[in-house]
């Protein structure tokens, strides 16, 4: 049992049985749009496929918050949710493009034309050129992650969220955590590294 | 796993570094030790500083209007089908369905047969079936008509002679069947056999099967009642 910040939110969702954004729902909605609408960015990489795996997200929770019984923090379980559904789309997505791509080639389609696909739509908000061309770099390099250690990057970097809250919402140890963030660290300097360097160095 | 171009204490180093969640924050060092020590880890501390800040300066962006109304629209279609799902009325098993299940576990094992041969729908020949046996009737008259033509058109005299000398000639194609009936050739004999049908299902039950599809079920009917004779067999 946590001291959940959430708990009379949940309680009175719990209660009200229904409502639609109008009831009790709406409160923790409006908490939690914004977080889950990030974790999704930064995991699926572009505004339309966040959208559908925020939709989804918040889809499940209003179905199965009935269920809930604080076995966890609420916020754990809403994290746990969005990255999952926000894996489940790229997952669809590229099996979808596995064959999509297996159609193009027996129809003669040109290879580049078909990997334009993968990096089209990455939508960032922009402050500057060269922090627009960074949020870039970053992005591309997240979405090049494994599903596991994206999903640790954008918990803990993103979200800010601690180990034991990313263990909670990941249903993992504290060391998978660390060891899981370290070979992220790994395969983000290789790929990053330069770019930081000029970007932060000159 | 340690790379071959760097000490393990540099590995062990740099895994202990994630050990604390402020490590590579702002504000945080390397401290003393192998971390200041080695120029390599200081470089590497300094990347993993740099990397932990551009996380840090994304964008955070606010979720867009449309994720309201997306997320209102099924909200509102889910309350939908809930409530047709709950206004649905509970079905209770007709009463029937007692009996049926009582003669389904406890009754002898043709009930289930006999419920659904006798429940089969008995269906009316179709009006081309009629047309057929027409047809093949008219067909069949034919040969009867041509003989009655073929006797009023010849005169009565040479109708005569062709009758005689189409009886001299079978009477000598049969004095030569019987001068060959000494011959090696096989002599196919049948002898029609009246058979109980109990008795047949008991000597051979592919016979009787044989003889009942062939009767189109009679036989098994009359090995039932016990009736006799009831099917025919040949040798």
């Amino acid at each position: 049992m946590y001291p959940d910040p959430d708990h009379s939110f949940v309680l009175a969702c719990q209660e009200a049985g229904s409502g639609g954004l109008d009831g009790p729902f709406r409160g923790l909605y409006d908490r939690y749009k914004d977080r889950v609408y990030n974790v999704c960015f930064r995991i699926t990489g572009n505004a339309s496929d966040a959208l559908d795996a925020s939709q989804e997200t918040f889809g499940i929770l209003y179905r199965k918050i009935g269920e809930f019984r604080f076995h966890s923090r609420f916020s754990s379980w809403v994290y746990r949710i969005a990255v999952n559904a926000s894996i489940d789309l790229k997952r669809r997505q590229s099996s979808r493009r596995f064959a999509s791509l297996e159609w193009a080639s027996e129809s003669g389609d040109s290879p580049g034309r078909s990997q334009d696909v993968l990096d089209e739509n990455i939508e960032m908000p922009m402050a500057s050129a060269s922090r627009h061309e960074l949020e870039r770099e970053v992005q591309l390099a997240i979405t090049r992650l494994s599903p596991k250690l994206r999903a640790i990057t954008v918990l803990r970097y993103v979200e800010n969220l601690s180990y034991e809250e990313i263990a909670e919402a990941l249903d993992i140890s504290i060391g998978t955590v660390k060891s899981r963030l370290a070979r992220a660290h790994d395969a983000l300097d290789r790929e990053l590294g330069p770019v930081l360097h000029k970007h932060y160095l000159g | 796993m340690t790379a071959p171009s760097e000490p393990s204490t540099c590995r062990e180093w740099r895994d202990a570094c994630f050990d604390s969640e402020a490590a590579f924050g702002p504000g945080s060092s390397p401290g003393a030790g192998h971390g200041s020590e080695c120029a390599a880890c200081a470089d590497w501390w300094g990347r993993q500083c740099r990397l932990v800040a551009a996380f840090r300066d994304l964008q955070r962006s606010a979720a867009p209007a449309a994720l309201d109304q997306r997320l209102g629209s099924e909200q509102l279609a889910a309350a939908r089908t809930r409530a047709v799902l709950e206004h649905l009325s509970v079905l209770h098993a007709p009463a029937v369905l007692d009996r049926l299940v009582g003669e389904e576990i406890s009754g002898q094992p043709g009930t289930t047969v006999g419920r659904f041969a006798t429940d089969l729908a008995r269906l009316q020949a179709p009006a081309a079936l009629e047309r057929a046996l027409a047809d093949s009737a008219a067909i069949a008259d034919e040969p009867a008509a041509a003989a009655r033509e073929f006797r009023t058109s010849i005169p009565g005299g040479l109708r005569r002679r062709w009758i005689g000398a189409a009886g001299a000639l079978a009477a000598g194609l049969l004095a030569l069947v019987v001068l060959r009936a000494g011959s090696d050739e096989p002599n196919y004999r049948f002898e029609v056999v009246e058979l109980d049908a109990a008795q047949l299902r008991e000597q051979s039950p592919l016979g009787f099967r044989f003889a009942d599809a062939v009767s189109g079920g009679a036989v098994a009917v009359r090995a039932a009642l016990g009736e006799s004779p009831a099917g025919g067999g040949r040798k």
